[in-house]
């Protein structure tokens, strides 16, 4: 939790002087409490709620619109399938049935494990390699049945 | 100042005016959902659209300030069809239960809806729903009705000054929710039900117990503290329902508190003393007007020294009535939780004041002297004025030989009065109350007296002989 709070007094370091107020300071200090925790439990909420000196709903508020904030734990290898048409006309339903058979959970769970999550999300901006998984901050492209084999197999 | 030609017509607007405030002076309204006049705008209900000429797009009234020259439309086709399509998109997920539903009548979702949808429906999907909920000690939520205005959110935020309400997920799935289910803990929650403008949020206390359109409505001032905030008192066949805060920028601009909107029950307790009652053999009896009103007389004739105590809810012209009928008493006013205006103070950043009475500055302009100098030894006839609202001090009637009161009481207050002779609470007379700012405010009487309760000029004129107020 100190690590936590160290990431989130960095952060408002580093960034307070490009934005107006604290309140728009909320989405990066948010993103940076998720990559030194991993997710975003309620105290992590609550930390970043009393740096920024904003009531706490209002950032819960953010948090859970914004799909990108995980209320709940994630795998350490989290895959992200796009579903949306350009993926989907290439496949993409395919490899995610895939993915659940192989590890054998649904979108939104995790593996016992806790080693791969499984989410399907709207569009990442690359149709053009259609279908595309995003693992963590990497995209892997134009994904088959094989892909899918050799990118577990790595991971595991 | 300026003009803009709204639907071909010339209207002038004042400088800060949006376009719905411009249109609503001149008569016309545009249709609103997430737009308050005492929130900030959002503009997010999409409602209100209209065509501004000279640009490319849809304009939103609420978020569109006035210009001059500017010429506004919100009757052509382009709007007609834009707003139309709003309406249908808002009710893609409403229930549309309007028969067993609070807001029925006073829905704009209702009104907009006769006034501006398509009259048939062109999807059969499912429709979202929940369970109703309790939020906090005022206020049931009902989130199938809600249409996502975000209005209560921006109330707490902004008049409550609370931060509990937010709106939880994004969009069909948005839900309106307290964090983690705690209870709305503010002083001002009842103002919730009175902001949404569907029947998502509704007050317990008037959930279910009448269809608005039976209620008749009366203007009035508030009771409940010395702020004097104005009010509509909805009614029906001489019950009060409930009521409901009335705009006056001067003093509580839309709002009110939940003490002063659900404060008005002691009126219709099951407990008020609403008979005529005098002491007989060490308990109170129910007795005719008559015996009393000749018991009450013969008290003031009789007495040596009399005291007034008003308790400070009793209105400026029975304040004077009192001074001018018993000439010979001694003035006191009487309020719980001040002993004189000096010490009235307010008690958050809105609405409510620590003086719990409503009139305590008229009664000390009326030469009404501080309860702390009130000496019942010195006294033998101690006549006790009730508005109802502020109790009356523990053990009152005890302090000296005789005491008689006038007005409201509950039935567990009258041991060791003399004399009770009922009167009508502020609901059911008229008269004026100033307020602590010295703004003197009158009001109408909305209800008849409850049950054999007289009002206080006729019991004065009545009962007592003329030998007592021609003494003076």
């Amino acid at each position: 939790m100190k690590q936590v709070q160290n990431a989130i007094d960095a952060e408002i370091d580093k960034k307070k002087r490009f934005y107006p107020n604290k309140e728009a300071l909320l989405l990066p200090v948010l993103h940076a409490a998720q990559r030194a925790y991993g997710w975003l439990p309620h105290d992590v909420m609550e930390m970043v709620a009393k740096s920024l000196e904003l009531p706490l709903p209002k950032v819960k508020q953010v948090t859970s619109f914004y799909t990108m904030f995980y209320k709940k734990p994630v795998g350490e290898c989290h895959l992200q399938v796009c579903n949306n048409i350009a993926c989907y006309l290439r496949g993409s339903s395919d490899v995610i049935h895939y993915i659940e058979n192989k590890l054998g959970i649904l979108p939104g769970e995790t593996t016992k494990d806790g080693l791969f999550t499984l989410t399907e999300v709207e569009c990442l901006g690359s149709c053009g390699t259609a279908p595309v998984i995003q693992i963590n901050d990497d995209y892997f492209e134009s994904v088959s049945r094989s892909d899918v084999d050799k990118i577990l197999e790595a991971k595991q | 100042m300026g003009t803009i030609t709204f639907n071909g017509k010339e209207i002038p607007f004042d400088e800060g005016d949006n376009i719905i405030e411009a249109a609503k002076k001149a008569g016309t309204e545009i249709p609103h959902y997430c737009y308050h006049p005492g929130l900030s705008i959002v503009a997010q209900c999409r409602m209100c659209l209209v065509e501004i000429e000279g640009a490319r797009k849809l304009a939103t009234a609420c978020s569109t300030p006035c210009n001059n020259g500017m010429v506004v439309s919100s009757e052509s086709p382009t709007v007609k069809e834009a707003v139309s399509g709003v309406q249908e998109f808002l009710l893609l997920n409403h229930p549309l239960d309007c028969p067993i539903c609070d807001q029925a009548g006073e829905c704009s979702l209702q009104e907009y809806s006769l006034k501006h949808a398509a009259s048939d429906c062109r999807t059969d999907l499912n429709r979202r729903t929940y369970i109703d909920i309790d939020m906090g000690p005022s206020i049931k939520k009902n989130m199938n009705r809600c249409i996502h205005c975000t209005r209560c959110i921006r109330y707490c935020n902004e008049v409550g000054d609370i931060y509990e309400m937010v709106a939880l997920q994004r969009g069909n799935n948005t839900e309106i929710v307290t964090v983690d289910d705690k209870p709305l803990m503010t002083a001002y929650s009842g103002g919730l039900a009175d902001v949404c403008p569907v029947g998502s949020l509704t007050t317990k206390d008037f959930r279910f117990s009448k269809r608005v359109w039976y209620l008749r409505r009366n203007d009035s001032i508030c009771d409940g503290c010395s702020k004097g905030c104005n009010i509509t008192v909805s009614h029906e066949k001489n019950l009060v329902f409930r009521l409901e805060p009335r705009e006056n920028q001067e003093i509580n601009k839309w709002w009110m508190c939940d003490e002063g909107r659900y404060g008005f029950h002691f009126a219709q307790s099951p407990s008020r003393v609403l008979a005529p009652a005098v002491k007989g053999g060490g308990s109170m009896e129910s007795a005719q007007w008559s015996e009393a009103g000749a018991r009450f007389n013969d008290l003031v004739v009789g007495a040596q020294s009399i005291a007034v105590v008003a308790s400070a809810d009793i209105t400026n012209e029975e304040a004077d009535l009192l001074k001018s009928s018993l000439p010979k008493a001694e003035l006191y006013s009487y309020s719980p939780s001040v002993d004189s205006s000096s010490e009235d103070k307010a008690l958050d950043h809105l609405i409510r004041r620590k003086d719990k009475s409503p009139n305590l500055k008229g009664l000390e302009g009326r030469g009404y002297s501080a309860f702390s100098k009130f000496n019942p030894s010195k006294f033998n006839l101690v006549v006790y004025a009730s508005g109802g609202k502020v109790r009356p001090p523990y053990g009152i009637a005890k302090l000296s030989e005789t005491t008689v009161g006038l007005g409201v009481f509950l039935k567990e207050e009258v041991d060791g009065f003399d004399v009770i002779l009922p009167g009508p609470s502020w609901l059911e007379k008229e008269g004026s109350f100033t307020n602590y700012d010295e703004i003197n405010q009158h009001f109408g009487q909305a209800i008849r007296p409850i049950g054999l309760a007289k009002p206080m000029s006729v019991v004065l004129s009545k009962y007592l002989a003329d030998s007592v107020w021609q003494a003076g």
